[in-house]
């Protein structure tokens, strides 16, 4: 294949990844800190979906609308996550894995109809966001300028998390309490408020995922299930809770899927578990992991 | 006083008699629905059960059948075969139903189909489109008031041959009917248009939303025109996609599910327009009265317009009312036979029903995509639909399937 | 009285004994719908059951059970239909190759635990399933094997119902020998305390792979179980839906005890059952009640039986 088309395709699989980038640093980040694997994050992503549909239409005169649902929409949906921490996560942490997992999965049982209640059975969209729906002519072919955005966006954000990190007292706590959470107790930090904060933080990049994704997309209640599987692929790629990890494997996932389309058509369903088993066989704790015990 | 008792004896003689019949004439004709109405599949189930109880309604308003009501009981598969056949079961083993009707997964109908096949009790298809319903696993139950896959293909495939275009690329869902359906749409084509050539053939994951990949591939491989078998959510992200990517202006789009309300409704402004599509329902340009009297009904009740889900469902009430009429009883051997020769006044027009396979012959429309005022949707131009003969599988060929297994 | 319930649900056969005979009587009482969905329910329970020697007795959380269940369903499904083989021989295949599949990718899990492990399952139990959606050529796909013949002896519900309870109380009989069994205690301790397990001079890896296999066996014939009565398979049968239906049974009626799981198939097929003929909202039933269970009931219906029993073997570790 020519240039052109080549590049094309690592444009569109680099577009994918950054979105998964997104969704899946919100995963990751609960995992590293909190010990959580969060069944439940594909619910917010569509709870982000959702509500920024919601704002659009109740706003269909203001241009801009989207924006507003892209601000409002995933701070809503981090609202609920930060309920749901504070009075059902909280009592399990101490919990075997499995009551973890049951526990995230009924919310997405839960939400799941929720949202039907709401919203109906029907399929809904949202229009591309006026400012960004033009597209750039480079070497022949067109590249959506809301490509480009999302291009951007998965990096800003994640510069920005990483920032979070590294330069403020509430990033250094995370850390600490990634590599030890017992001694962060022992040395009096807030573990409480913490895990709060950083759920709410979780919850709130899978809902910005899904409102990112809504002028693009369907929405439609089957989407919590069809993301939470791509996502745990990315982090177990990446390494669960590993920053760059999840950068990494963000991008690898994408453009697996840009070019395995290509090479190996009958394959794509099968590839990313694939991807998944080699890597849990060959390197468990991910790409750019720790391994611990 | 002798006598007035005896009168009185006769007449009770008489009314005991008699009472079978009375409380024959009271008891429903009940239909068990099975279909869709959680889940993935319930923007087609939904509609279909309003579709059917719009049917009841008014067959009821004028007396039933044979004097008799109609009752419907719905019940969801949850888009499961487990679920649908245990529904089944239960509707006609405890609940003593007469007849079946539902389900749009080919998967769940097959599973009902085989029980319906034991129990010899009617089941009726509403939207699954899989072929061998009524081909490879047809049997004397199981009947098929809908289109069948080959008929949205072949009906595409005469469509297109009648276009200039012969580099051809191939998109379709990851499952057993993307790829059925892109046989069948192949297999016809090139047997009306043998100088087609085939690009490339490709398959996305069913409900994968990107597919970016996908259209990249499908610009950069020098095909003129694209068919893909895609519906719902994964047309609607198609859809929206390409559009931003000015995909439907580089090459010529067809699909089975581009005319079909449901998604179209949810694109709304951002279907692409003169794009070729086809639809099983294509109310706005039959205008029957009985078209344009259903789709009013239908949105009086729901608020919506109707789909292949509502005029299914509305068709199958109807088909079987008129099957009890003719056949003067609700028996099922006599129904079998009779609704294998009545022709059903519905929404798309008269339909009879084919005795080899017991499918409508119900006709499958396309035309070019188009917004109008009158409408919040795109609409389809110009549409033409083929003569059922030449779209639904042959005698021959429904023959040879079932040697075959 | 407080001592005949507790003999009931204590360690001896007495409780089991008395379901059994319960279970032989029932059909007289009940119409052929519920008799059906009694099938239904005894190849969930050994399904569950099979799920519950890896989470309960093992503690490993296997993600992806529902692929041996589904590999049994089609090995059943593929010998009727395609070699013509007799049923019998279909029916004691099918634990054979579940057996054998959970043998192959347990030896790839069983290297990992915790997380890694759950997740591992998970992969393979998805690959497992695309294998059978897309492999139309062998499988056909997601239209499935449908009108699967089986033998006329078996034909009425009732005679199936009778079938399916000694296929059931063999089944259960069986993985209950297993786990009262030194192998079973072994893998308690395991679960329990894998360090000491292994500096005690036990293979941990063999042990785990021991108890997976097994599991995948018992899980094979749960599938070919239920592709028998309904004669039909589909790959939904793989999915990870599946899996977790028999994780959710597992919890509602307790990983710790022995029939706990099996008392969760009754009571999740009764309440889908009783609960959709009103509501269009099952989801959201069946996760508000998950919710509470995991909250308020780790134990599952049994834990909290007894527990208020106040009665032995309440206590987490000392299954029945």
């Amino acid at each position: 294949m020519d240039f052109s088309a080549f590049f094309m395709q690592f444009l569109s699989g680099l577009s994918q990844g950054m979105l998964m980038v997104i969704i899946a640093s919100g995963l990751s980040l609960v995992f590293g800190t909190m010990n959580i694997l969060n069944f439940a994050h594909g619910s917010f992503y569509m709870l982000g979906a959702y509500f920024c549909f919601a704002v659009v239409t109740l706003l269909p005169q203001i241009s801009g609308n989207f924006w507003i649902g892209l601000l409002l929409g995933p701070l809503a949906v981090a609202g609920i996550g930060g309920l749901i921490e504070r009075n059902v996560l909280r009592r399990i942490y101490s919990r075997h894995l499995l009551d973890q997992l049951l526990l995230t999965y009924a919310f997405i049982l839960i939400f799941d109809d929720v949202v039907k209640m709401i919203w109906g059975i029907d399929f809904q969209s949202i229009g591309m966001p006026s400012v960004l729906s033009g597209k750039l002519d480079i070497l022949n072919r067109s590249l959506p300028h809301y490509d480009l955005f999302l291009i951007l966006m998965g990096p800003l954000i994640l510069v920005g998390l990483y920032l979070l990190l590294q330069k403020t007292r509430i990033g250094r706590m995370m850390r600490a309490t990634a590599s030890d959470a017992e001694m962060m107790l022992a040395l009096g930090g807030n573990v409480r408020v913490l895990f709060n904060r950083v759920f709410i933080l979780g919850v709130w990049l899978g809902g910005m995922g899904g409102a990112l994704i809504s002028p693009q997309a369907a929405i439609s209640p089957g989407m919590a299930v069809s993301i939470i599987v791509e996502s745990f692929i990315v982090v177990v790629i990446g390494g669960l809770g590993s920053f760059w990890g999840t950068l990494l494997g963000a991008f690898i996932f994408g453009q697996f899927n840009a070019f395995g389309i290509l090479f190996l058509p009958r394959m794509a369903i099968i590839f990313p578990f694939v991807l998944m088993a080699l890597v849990l066989i060959i390197r468990p704790w991910g790409l750019l992991g720790r391994p611990e015990n | 006083m002798l006598k007035r008792r005896l009168f009185g004896v006769i007449g009770m003689i008489l009314v005991i008699l008699f009472f079978p019949s009375f409380s024959q004439a009271a008891e429903p004709i009940k239909i068990g629905y099975i279909h869709s109405l959680s889940g993935a599949g319930s923007v087609y189930g939904k509609p279909c059960l309003d579709g059917a109880e719009i049917a009841a309604a008014e067959i009821n308003a004028k007396g039933g059948v044979l004097g008799r009501k109609i009752e419907i009981i719905a019940r969801d598969d949850k888009t499961k075969p487990d679920d649908g056949l245990r529904e089944a079961k239960d509707l006609v083993l405890s609940k003593k139903v007469d007849y079946l009707m539902g389900t749009v997964s080919s998967a769940v109908a097959l599973a009902i189909s085989g029980f319906a096949k034991e129990q010899k009790k009617i089941f009726c298809v509403a939207t699954a489109q899989s072929t061998a319903i009524t081909s490879e696993k047809g049997h004397r139950y199981v009947f098929r008031i809908s289109t069948n896959n080959s008929a949205y293909c072949r009906s595409a495939a005469r469509r297109a041959a009648e276009l200039p275009y012969t580099k051809y690329y191939l998109i379709g869902p990851d499952y057993e009917y993307g790829h059925s359906s892109i046989k069948e749409f192949w297999t016809e084509l090139k047997r009306l248009k043998p100088n087609i050539e085939l690009v490339k053939e490709a398959y996305s994951p069913l409900g994968t939303p990107d597919f970016k990949p996908y259209l990249s591939a499908i610009l950069a491989s020098g095909a003129e025109i694209c068919y893909s078998s895609h519906w719902g959510g994964d047309w609607i992200a198609f859809a929206k996609q390409g559009k931003a990517m000015g995909y439907f202006d580089k090459i010529k789009d067809i699909g089975q599910d581009h005319g079909n309300i449901e998604a179209a409704l949810a694109l709304g402004k951002d279907m692409p327009e003169g794009i070729l599509g086809g639809s099983h329902y294509p109310f706005w340009a039959l205008k029957t009265p009985k078209s344009n009297d259903f789709v009013k009904k239908f949105n009086q009740k729901t608020g919506m317009y109707p789909g292949v889900g509502a005029a299914g469902g509305y068709a199958i009430v109807y088909s079987l009312a008129e099957a009890v009429a003719k056949a003067k009883s609700t028996d099922t051997e006599k129904m079998v036979d009779a609704l294998e020769t009545i022709k059903v006044d519905t929404p798309v027009g008269n339909l009879t029903i084919r005795k080899i396979d017991h499918q409508a012959m119900w006709p499958f429309w396309y035309g070019f995509t188009k917004f109008i005022p009158e409408y919040p949707f795109a609409i389809l131009q110009d549409v033409m639909a083929y003569d059922p003969a030449l779209v639904y599988q042959t005698e021959e060929e429904i023959k040879e399937l079932r040697a075959k297994k | 009285m407080k001592n005949f319930v507790l003999k009931l649900l204590g360690p001896g056969p007495l409780g089991p004994v008395l379901a059994l005979v319960f279970l032989i009587f029932l059909p007289l009482f009940i119409g052929e719908s519920w008799v059906s969905l009694m099938v239904e329910v005894m190849a969930l329970a050994i399904f569950a059951t099979s799920l519950n020697i890896l989470i309960g007795y093992g503690g490993m959380v296997s993600f992806g059970h529902a692929a041996y269940y589904g590999i049994g369903a089609y090995t059943y499904a593929l010998l009727l239909t395609k070699a013509g083989a007799p049923f019998l021989l279909a029916m004691v295949a099918a634990p054979i190759l579940s057996a054998l599949g959970a043998l192959i990718i347990g030896w790839f899990c069983v290297r990992l635990s915790h997380i890694y492990f759950s997740m591992l399952t998970l992969a393979f139990g998805q690959i497992v399933f695309a294998v059978a959606l897309q492999w139309y050529g062998f499988t056909r796909g997601d239209n499935g094997i449908t009108e699967i013949p089986f033998p006329p002896l078996l034909q009425s519900t009732q005679r199936f119902y009778y079938f399916a309870l000694v296929v059931l109380a063999l089944s259960l009989w069986g993985m209950k020998r297993i786990m009262d069994s030194p192998f079973g205690k072994t893998l308690q301790a395991l679960r329990d305390n894998p360090l000491r397990t292994e500096f005690m001079g036990i293979n941990v890896r063999l042990y785990s792979l021991m108890a997976f296999v097994i599991a995948g066996g018992f899980a094979g014939i749960g599938g070919a179980l239920f592709a028998a009565f309904n004669h039909n398979v589909f790959p939904t049968f793989m999915h990870w839906g599946k899996s977790t239906e028999a994780l959710v049974v597992t919890l509602l009626g307790g990983m710790f005890h022995f029939f706990g799981p099996a008392v969760g198939s009754i009571l999740l097929v009764f309440l889908d059952k009783i609960v959709t003929s009103y509501l269009r909202y099952w989801s959201f039933v069946l996760g508000i009640l998950l919710a509470l269970m995991v909250l308020f009931f780790p134990g599952g219906f049994s834990g909290y039986v007894m527990g208020r029993l106040n009665a032995i073997g309440a206590k987490r570790g000392e299954g029945r």
